[in-house]
């Protein structure tokens, strides 16, 4: 913190503008100006590309001209980082449990909910004590306020709010300009029961926990949000959103009229052959089982979404940032061919066409309006013929494809189809429906709380990692996709912990690269 | 040797010379750019107590406890996050070079920046 131009008469002295005027984007823990003869080292490098703003009601603002070009006083600030979130280039005391609330000048606290806690025998109570640490420069500061939780609608003194579920890893995912409210976003212990969560700021997890099933990697967005507003002297908790409504998988069967290849044929006495039933006041013998072609339709369809966190837009409202898939397979059989009346079935020729399309389209929605996209398409003809009983031939015909995201063409995209695709895990639905994509998986990117985006890994070749374009969820832009990229900074396991985004909150600028980078 | 009369006569006129205010300075020139506060603010009338001399610089602090403040008042950070409690001076006791105390009484300023 600096002084702006006080005057040292042997008294009195003014003073005009104090505070922290150094701002920019930090990298390396230097801000770097327009002018590159004046770079400000930084105390120390944001751990993320997390940048929020607070917005003091009443906040003086600079008062004079600044001949300083470095010195830019704003009538705002910015936390900056999340597992040692900072402001002024210190960190807070709770570090990624911490952030400002202010009820205006004079009145604004630094905020620590280290004192808030997972318990009950079903760890599933959230409660605890708020601890509000006045923000008076003073060598006997006012002592620290201490506001018990209490849930919001229950009577007096419930301090502990009912998850529902059981859950072991907590975080603040989204803070208001003001701090009066914050999201916060809870994941279970382990993952099915059986693997664990991690979160940790080695795993550079940024909001998104991490487990390991079957060697395979797997990162999960919070399950349930809960939102926790404060005043100066009440902190309430209340349920944002369950698991059941973060994550919802609707399996939509639209309609299914396939018969089955595998039929029973009767020899008839009289000429030949019937199929499926023996003619009535006939002597049936053993019925042969073989294929008979039959027409058919199939149309089947899956949808899910999956909420990627949220964030307060500069009114304040709460939008939410979503993956959404959908997935349609539609199969027409078409037979010809097939008389088996008065046949003498060595002669009998059969054919089928099995025309199989799939289509999957993974949206990345900000409030509801798609930002990112990832398309599939998938059509491959499958022909049977040959005589019944016998030299069936099959082929496949015309096998095509499509992989396009954000607008970029991934060919060569592999053929690929859904069959299968009832998988009932809500919260992974969408990594798990990516993963019919061959061996390829759709990862929610968190890169930082304003900046989002789609990734695949164990796309094409060699390449690790896809990254689709990054969206700025201010303004609601797109970055161009960012391409292939590959390790040992992209990872099937981190793809994109090696790129890093970050958001001015005020200016809604947005910056990424390969370097850690946040404003400041 | 002056006799009395003569005596009284000098002092009569340094009186006359010391305490007749001479075509009074409304106001100095800027001392900087910023500077908006009148001289009068801080202006030390001269010492009755004095025996007729002007003041003997240099003037000097010898006590900073004698100091006296106004109310205190808070200023903030010019993002309105962190809050000073300031107290502006409001009498200041200086010696000159002669012992002499000479007492600054800057007005209240509490006005917000410009």
């Amino acid at each position: 913190m600096i002084i702006n131009d006080y005057y040292l008469l042997p008294q009195p002295s003014r003073m005009l503008d104090c505070g922290q005027p150094w701002h920019g984007l930090c990298i390396g823990s230097q801000i770097t100006y327009p002018d590159p003869l004046l770079p400000k080292a930084w105390p120390a490098q944001p751990d993320s590309g997390d940048c929020w703003v607070i917005q003091v009601p009443g906040a003086p603002g600079a008062t004079a001209a600044v001949v300083d070009p470095r010195h830019n006083w704003y009538n705002y600030a910015l936390l900056s980082g999340w597992w040692n979130r900072q402001l002024y280039g210190k960190q807070l005391p709770g570090g990624r449990l911490s952030y400002v609330y202010t009820n205006g000048v004079g009145h604004t606290y630094i905020v620590n909910l280290s004192g808030l806690a997972i318990t009950g025998a079903g760890s599933n109570l959230f409660g605890g004590t708020v601890t509000l640490s006045s923000t008076q420069v003073s060598i006997s500061p006012p002592a620290a306020i201490n506001i018990p939780t209490q849930v919001a609608g229950a009577p007096p003194n419930t301090p502990n709010l009912t998850l529902d579920a059981a859950r072991g890893i907590w975080d603040i995912v989204a803070i208001n300009k003001t701090g009066s409210e914050v999201v916060l976003g809870f994941w279970p212990q382990t993952y099915a029961g059986s693997y664990p969560m991690e979160y940790s700021s080695g795993q550079a997890c940024r909001g998104i926990a991490r487990f390991v099933a079957d060697a395979t990697p797997f990162r999960t967005v919070p399950y349930t949000y809960v939102k926790l507003s404060l005043t100066e002297g009440t902190a309430e908790l209340s349920m944002l959103k369950t698991a059941a409504e973060s994550s919802v998988l609707d399996t939509n069967t639209v309609s299914v009229h396939q018969g089955s290849l595998l039929r029973a044929v009767y020899a008839d006495s009289s000429c030949g052959w019937v199929i499926d039933t023996c003619p009535v006041g006939a002597s049936c013998s053993d019925p042969l089982y073989d294929w008979v072609p039959t027409s058919s339709t199939s149309d089947t369809s899956v949808s899910s979404e999956l909420l990627l966190g949220c964030f307060y837009e500069s009114d304040g409202t709460l939008t939410w940032v979503s993956l959404a898939g959908t997935l349609a397979r539609h199969q027409v059989n078409t037979a010809y061919g097939v008389d088996l009346a008065c046949e003498n079935p060595e002669d009998a020729q059969a054919g089928l066409d099995i025309v199989e399309d799939c289509e999957i389209a993974l949206e990345l929605k900000v409030g509801g309006a798609v930002k990112s996209s990832l398309t599939g398409t998938s059509s491959n003809t499958t022909t049977i013929t040959g005589h019944i009983f016998t030299d069936e031939s099959t082929s496949v015909s015309d096998p095509s494809a499509t992989l396009v995201l954000d607008g970029v063409n991934l060919l060569p995209a592999e053929v690929f189809s859904i069959a299968g695709y009832a998988n009932t895990d809500h919260i992974n639905a969408l990594l798990l429906i990516g993963a019919f994509l061959s061996s390829t998986r759709v990862h929610g990117v968190r890169y930082s709380n304003h900046a989002f985006g789609i990734a695949l890994t164990g796309l094409i070749g060699a390449h690790p990692a896809y990254l689709g374009g990054i969206v700025n969820v201010l303004d609601g832009s797109r970055t161009a996709p960012l391409g292939f990229k590959d390790a040992p900074n992209h990872t099937a396991d981190y793809p994109y912990v090696g790129y890093h985004a970050t958001v001015q909150p005020m200016t809604q600028t947005i910056s990424h690269g390969v370097s850690p980078a946040c404003y400041v | 040797m002056a006799d009395g009369k003569d005596s009284s006569r000098l002092q009569r006129e340094l009186v006359k010379i010391t305490d007749t205010p001479g075509p009074r300075v409304k106001a100095l020139g800027k001392p900087t750019p910023r500077a908006g506060i009148p001289v009068s603010s801080g202006a030390s009338p001269v010492n009755q107590n004095s025996g007729g001399e002007g003041i003997a610089s240099p003037l000097t602090e010898m006590d900073y406890t004698t100091r006296l403040w106004y109310l205190p008042y808070n200023r903030y950070t010019t993002d309105g996050i962190f809050t000073f409690t300031v107290q502006d001076l409001a009498s200041i006791d200086y010696t000159d070079a002669k012992g002499r105390v000479v007492q600054f009484k800057p007005a209240n300023t509490q006005i917000p920046p410009p």
